[in-house]
């Protein structure tokens, strides 16, 4: 754990490579990193955890071996039933917008490994899905001091949910003995208190574009937010663009005319079931989607029209001109 | 005869106004709007009988020329009311008054606003459509029953004015438009109390009414321009960013 600190903005007090990124926990200014050390550690070791129970890149994970046999009982790690089950509720929450078993087209489209993503990838062509009559996703649990689960038939992704998840968890932890902090998991975040500011944790919008300047900076007070961008997660299939986002209900990649969705929620893990849901909403449908769900989103188009819903113009300190 | 402050005062200040030719004057220029009373005395005569007979007729006088101004007001006011444009404001004395076209009039002091001494009602900010009125009494000029009429006539860059807003003496602050157009008016009624000094203004002679610029029959709407700031090109320093995440 580094104890870095940034330009009298903000104290790092801590970070942990996970989940093929940088976590990064921030306090105010002024803040003994190294009192808060155990604790920081301790929300930290959250995101090994999930990564090493959740990943679906490493077939010893217990979420592969679940996976593996997807119409059988399993006894799994209270971390991942608890998983499960928070992307089970997200899945009713959402109509099944959220659909965690959108694996099986990951990996049609190649997306069965961790992909190098910013050399350009190129995976073998396959072809379009037929058109697919959807079942209804019943997952059954078993809680108990050996927690069962089973996963009604179809393997899972957790990618959609598990960064949220971690950053809950670890916040949780983070909240039993700070007021004021800020979980970066390069994506996802959640701002506790207001930070070097007086309303709220600085959090920039990145442009999905690749600009250097974000698209939007929010303030941020007791608030998690997420992103969803095709920026980075998107390859060739057969010589066809694609990413990461795929719609449950074509097996195909979604977001129509989207290029990236933001949202503010109380907790990570809503935010980030939110922005998916959202962003398979497509541009045409994004707005009416946010403000019927009293969403406080952000999205930025193809075209580079970034826009806000009614939600989340409180949020926003500055936009690009 | 040394009169003890104050004994004579209304009479002398009385003589002083009748025996005078009082003009009210609008000018709208680079440095705002300014009402001023111009005030040019007649050289009294010797004996004090001569003097207050030509006192007794100045008032006669003044009085006609008075009621002669009232009627012209009246007939404006009914000129305008045929427009269709509610009439003038002359004699409001409320500040924002709603001006013609729909745009609440400033309260006093704000820019393009009229105060010195009297108080008349600026209108609209700077870059404001002209609102040709008729000038209303107001303030301490309306208490003494004179009659305005300083029509003013801004140009399109400068502050519209309407008369009749009452302002706080001595409120005044700068148009930061040019473009009006000062239209001296005849006033010619007796006041007193118009008590700041008078600017340079030009002086009329109290005759007629002031010729009043009719408003087109529908008049303009007189919008303000958008007061936005242009956002910021910098962003503000994030502790973070939300984007794109690696997996």
């Amino acid at each position: 754990m580094t104890t870095t600190r940034t330009d009298g903005v903000a104290v790092v007090l801590g970070t942990v490579r996970a989940m093929a990124a940088d976590i990064v926990v921030y306090g105010p200014p002024g803040m003994d990193d190294r009192e808060q050390g155990p604790l920081v550690g301790k929300a930290l070791e959250v995101f090994r955890d999930v990564h090493r129970t959740c990943t679906r890149f490493d077939p010893e994970s217990p979420l592969m071996q679940v996976n593996a046999r997807p119409d059988q009982w399993h006894v799994v790690p209270p971390l991942l039933f608890d998983a499960v089950r928070s992307a089970h509720g997200a899945y009713e929450l959402t109509g099944g917008r959220f659909d965690p078993r959108v694996l099986g087209d990951l990996v049609r489209l190649g997306y069965d490994r961790s992909l190098p993503f910013a050399e350009g990838v190129d995976t073998p062509g396959v072809p379009d899905p037929e058109p697919r009559v959807r079942t209804p996703w019943r997952p059954r649990f078993r809680s108990g001091r050996r927690p069962r689960l089973h996963l009604g038939g179809a393997p899972v992704d957790l990618g959609g949910i598990g960064k949220g998840l971690a950053v809950r968890w670890a916040s949780a932890i983070l909240r039993d003995g700070l007021e004021d902090f800020l979980v970066d998991a390069a994506g996802d975040c959640h701002c506790q208190g207001t930070g070097p500011e007086v309303d709220g944790w600085r959090v920039g919008v990145e442009d999905p574009s690749g600009g250097d300047l974000p698209v939007a900076v929010l303030a941020l007070r007791d608030r998690a937010c997420a992103t969803s961008s095709t920026r980075i997660r998107r390859w060739r299939s057969g010589g066809r663009p694609v990413h990461h986002l795929v719609d449950p209900s074509t097996g195909r990649p979604g977001g129509d005319g989207l290029a990236a969705v933001t949202v503010v929620a109380d907790d990570a893990a809503d935010a980030e079931v939110a922005t998916k849901s959202l962003f398979l909403a497509g541009a045409e449908a994004i707005a009416e989607a946010a403000d019927t769900g009293d969403v406080a989103a952000l999205w930025v188009t193809t075209d580079g029209t970034c826009t806000t819903s009614t939600a989340m113009d409180p949020y926003v300190v500055w936009r690009a001109a | 005869m040394t009169r003890p402050p104050g004994a004579g005062g209304p009479r002398r200040k009385k003589r002083n106004v009748v025996s005078s030719t009082v003009a009210a004057a609008a000018t709208a220029g680079v440095t705002g709007l300014t009402l001023a009373w111009a005030v040019g005395s007649t050289p009294s005569t010797g004996s004090a009988a001569g003097a207050a007979a030509q006192v007794t007729g100045q008032i006669a006088a003044d009085k006609a020329a008075m009621a002669e101004l009232r009627q012209s007001i009246t007939a404006t006011q009914g000129q305008l009311a045929a427009l269709g444009i509610g009439g003038t404001t002359a004699g409001a004395t409320t500040p924002g008054a709603t001006l013609p076209g729909g745009t609440p009039a400033p309260t006093s002091g704000a820019p393009g606003t009229a105060a010195a001494g009297s108080a008349t009602g600026g209108a609209g900010g700077s870059g404001n459509r002209a609102t040709p009125s008729t000038g209303g009494a107001s303030g301490t000029v309306a208490s003494h029953g004179a009659a305005a009429g300083a029509a003013v006539t801004a140009g399109p860059t400068g502050s519209s004015s309407s008369a009749g807003a009452a302002g706080p003496v001595g409120a005044s602050s700068p148009a930061p438009a040019g473009g009006s157009t000062p239209a001296p008016s005849a006033g010619g009624a007796p006041s007193s109390g118009a008590g700041s000094p008078a600017p340079a203004a030009p002086v009329a002679t109290p005759t007629a009414a002031p010729p009043v610029t009719a408003p087109p029959a529908t008049a303009p709407p007189v919008t303000a321009p958008p007061v936005t700031a242009p956002p910021a090109t910098t962003p503000p320093p994030v502790t973070t960013s939300t984007g794109a995440s690696t997996a």
